[in-house]
């Protein structure tokens, strides 16, 4: 569609233009297929009925889409415990990243004191460290606590890689929060805590959205952690539960995609709706590394 | 700033109000900054501290198994394990080339999406979506199109002639797998920062070059390459550190294989603790990553720092 209107709009001007403007668009869509690639072939093997999948040579769309992988996916139900672990853990690591997050960036944003400059760059140097190296106190102390396979263990272990992330992009913006609203809220007798809640926050929203959203993300896509705390399928999340489908003897292709499409639907949504948010939150993340 | 501001105000010592407030700001700073500060004391620290402090141990994992002293044996053993060098070195490798080959095709396509003058949001739009994909999904799409036989990318070699290698058999091209997807992965973090930085370049100074006679080649090196040295900085470092940290393609695309030629940091430090069982020796290789990869932060960070002040 789009490289037909190119087209068209070119054949007003000198012929040179129009072929150089036609390559251009040529190269730009070939460019963008094999790019997105990987993520069309997911979408695409979900799809296949079972002979085509290893079809030598590979084919890229199926002969007759079917639902087959999808079926044998939900017909042995792991995926849905998988899907529920992923959306408790994710969604509780965010809420108690926030609900710790929130105070704690505004805190180090606009109420200064000695040391507060030394923590912040203490929490976010916690952004080099490699999460397996959590892996084995975690291992162990969640054993002792008989917390190994629990949703529960794995929030506890997924705070050091959420609640870092939503101080470093709440107190930037924070930083640029106008002081003349704080200094009004304050001459209207809001306390800190008040004018956090009723002054700030609503201010806020789109800021703590994008936090939230990269908050859960870095929780929903954790590989690691969740591999080394869980081992049943009642426990796994979904990176953990699609990794699993590579097994010693051969690879579920179908139903690996079929739970690939599953697990990443959700997130590409995400993705279109807050498509100019995130861009530009990564910006307001990165300039400040 | 406020730092400064309280500072005078109680070098004055005229009231005693703005002391108070001041003294009152900072204590709530202190209230509501403690309890993230305790979480991740109780999530990092200690569980650092304590690797620490179990890595200096023999243990096993039952309950009655003995625990006693032993001092730096585990440290002794693991570095003299040629398994801990090559993942080491694998890594240091890996980090490099990695690095690399992000800010070359990053800089190439961030300078291109700059050009196009149509379809520019859209293919800001595609250049995110990497961003948002679980690292596991995306190297299981690259296992599948790297696959002998049924995989895609065998299939366009032939296509055009060219021999089909086995991705996963030989040390280099398993090697490669693993840099291409998380080339991938990473793409949109290096194109959109350095996206930013050339977006903030003032047409005019490229237009001023080109009056002068300059081509192409010296305007890119000879301005842009200096002007955006904050964005590629801020890529270098954060890229750094999660390259240190790679593990998900490696233990979903290779294993560590063939051979353990494709083995890094994380994927030995899995296995030491999670296949072989070996907790102390893991504790050991833990501490011993922090310090390397906070040794090579630090490093960079501070000659960042040092040449930054000196422009």
């Amino acid at each position: 569609m789009s490289a037909l209107t190119g087209m068209s709009r070119g054949r007003r001007g000198p012929g040179w233009q129009v072929s150089r403007e036609a390559g251009g668009w040529i190269i730009g869509v070939a460019a963008v297929f094999v790019f997105l690639l990987p993520l069309i072939w997911i979408f695409t093997t979900a799809i296949k009925p079972p002979t085509e999948l290893f079809a030598i040579p590979p084919r890229l769309l199926p002969s007759a889409p079917t639902a087959a992988s999808f079926e044998a996916l939900f017909n042995n139900g792991d995926i849905l415990h998988m899907f529920g672990n992923s959306l408790i853990v994710g969604l509780a690591a965010t809420l108690i990243s926030l609900l710790l997050g929130l105070p704690a960036a505004f805190g180090f944003a606009r109420h200064r004191y000695r040391l507060s400059g030394v923590l912040l760059a203490a929490v976010l140097v916690t952004r080099i460290f490699p999460p397996v190296a959590l892996a084995l106190p975690f291992f162990l102390e969640l054993r002792q606590a008989g917390l190994l396979n629990s949703p529960a263990g794995l929030v506890i272990a997924y705070i050091p890689i959420v609640l870092p992330l939503v101080i470093w992009m709440l107190e930037g913006f924070f930083r640029g929060f106008p002081e003349e609203i704080l200094e009004a809220a304050r001459l209207d007798g809001l306390g800190t805590v008040q004018s956090l809640v009723r002054i700030v926050l609503p201010l806020s929203r789109p800021a703590v959205a994008v936090a939230a959203l990269f908050g859960f993300l870095s929780a929903w896509n954790e590989f690691v952690i969740a591999l080394t705390l869980t081992s049943t399928p009642q426990a796994e999340t979904m990176p953990v539960g699609i990794a699993s489908y590579v097994t010693q003897f051969q690879t579920l292709w179908g139903q690996m995609t079929a739970a690939s499409v599953l697990y990443l639907v959700p997130v590409l949504i995400a993705t279109l709706f807050a498509q100019r948010h995130i861009i530009s939150g990564l910006m307001s993340g990165a300039t400040k590394g | 700033m406020t730092v400064l501001t309280e500072n005078r105000r109680s070098a004055v010592p005229a009231t005693r109000r703005p002391r108070t407030v001041a003294r009152r700001r900072r204590l709530t700073g202190v209230l509501l900054t403690a309890p993230a500060i305790a979480a991740l004391v109780v999530t990092i620290v200690f569980p650092m501290l304590w690797t620490a402090w179990l890595s200096l141990q023999s243990f096993g994992l039952g309950a009655s198994a003995p625990v006693e002293f032993v001092g730096l044996k585990n440290y002794t053993r693991v570095i003299t394990a040629p398994e801990f060098v090559t993942a080491l070195v694998q890594t240091l490798g890996y980090v490099a080339v990695t690095l690399v080959l992000e800010l070359v095709a990053g800089l190439a396509i961030a300078q291109f999406l700059r050009r196009a003058t149509r379809g520019r949001k859209l293919l800001r739009l595609v250049i995110a979506i990497p961003l948002m994909i679980a690292p596991v999904v995306a190297s299981m799409a690259f296992r599948f199109l790297f696959a002998d036989g049924y995989g895609l990318v065998n299939a366009g070699l032939q296509l055009v002639g060219l021999p089909a290698p086995s991705w996963f058999g030989t040390p280099w091209f398993a090697r490669t797998t693993v840099l291409v997807t998380n080339l991938w992965l990473a793409l949109p973090f290096v194109v959109l920062v350095l996206l930013a930085g050339i977006t903030g370049i003032p047409e005019e100074l490229e237009e001023a070059a080109r009056v002068d006679g300059a081509n192409a080649w010296q305007i890119f090196f000879r301005i842009m390459l200096p002007l955006l040295k904050p964005s590629i900085l801020i890529v270098l470092v954060i890229r750094l550190a999660d390259a240190f940290r790679v593990f998900d393609s490696v233990y979903v695309l290779t294993g560590g294989g063939p051979a353990n030629s494709t083995d890094v940091m994380s994927s030995y430090l899995y296995r030491t603790m999670f296949e072989n069982s070996d907790f102390p020796g893991g504790a050991a290789v833990t501490v011993l990553f922090v310090l390397i990869v906070g040794a090579i932060a630090g490093g960079i960070f501070l000659a960042l720092r040092g040449r930054g002040a000196e422009a």
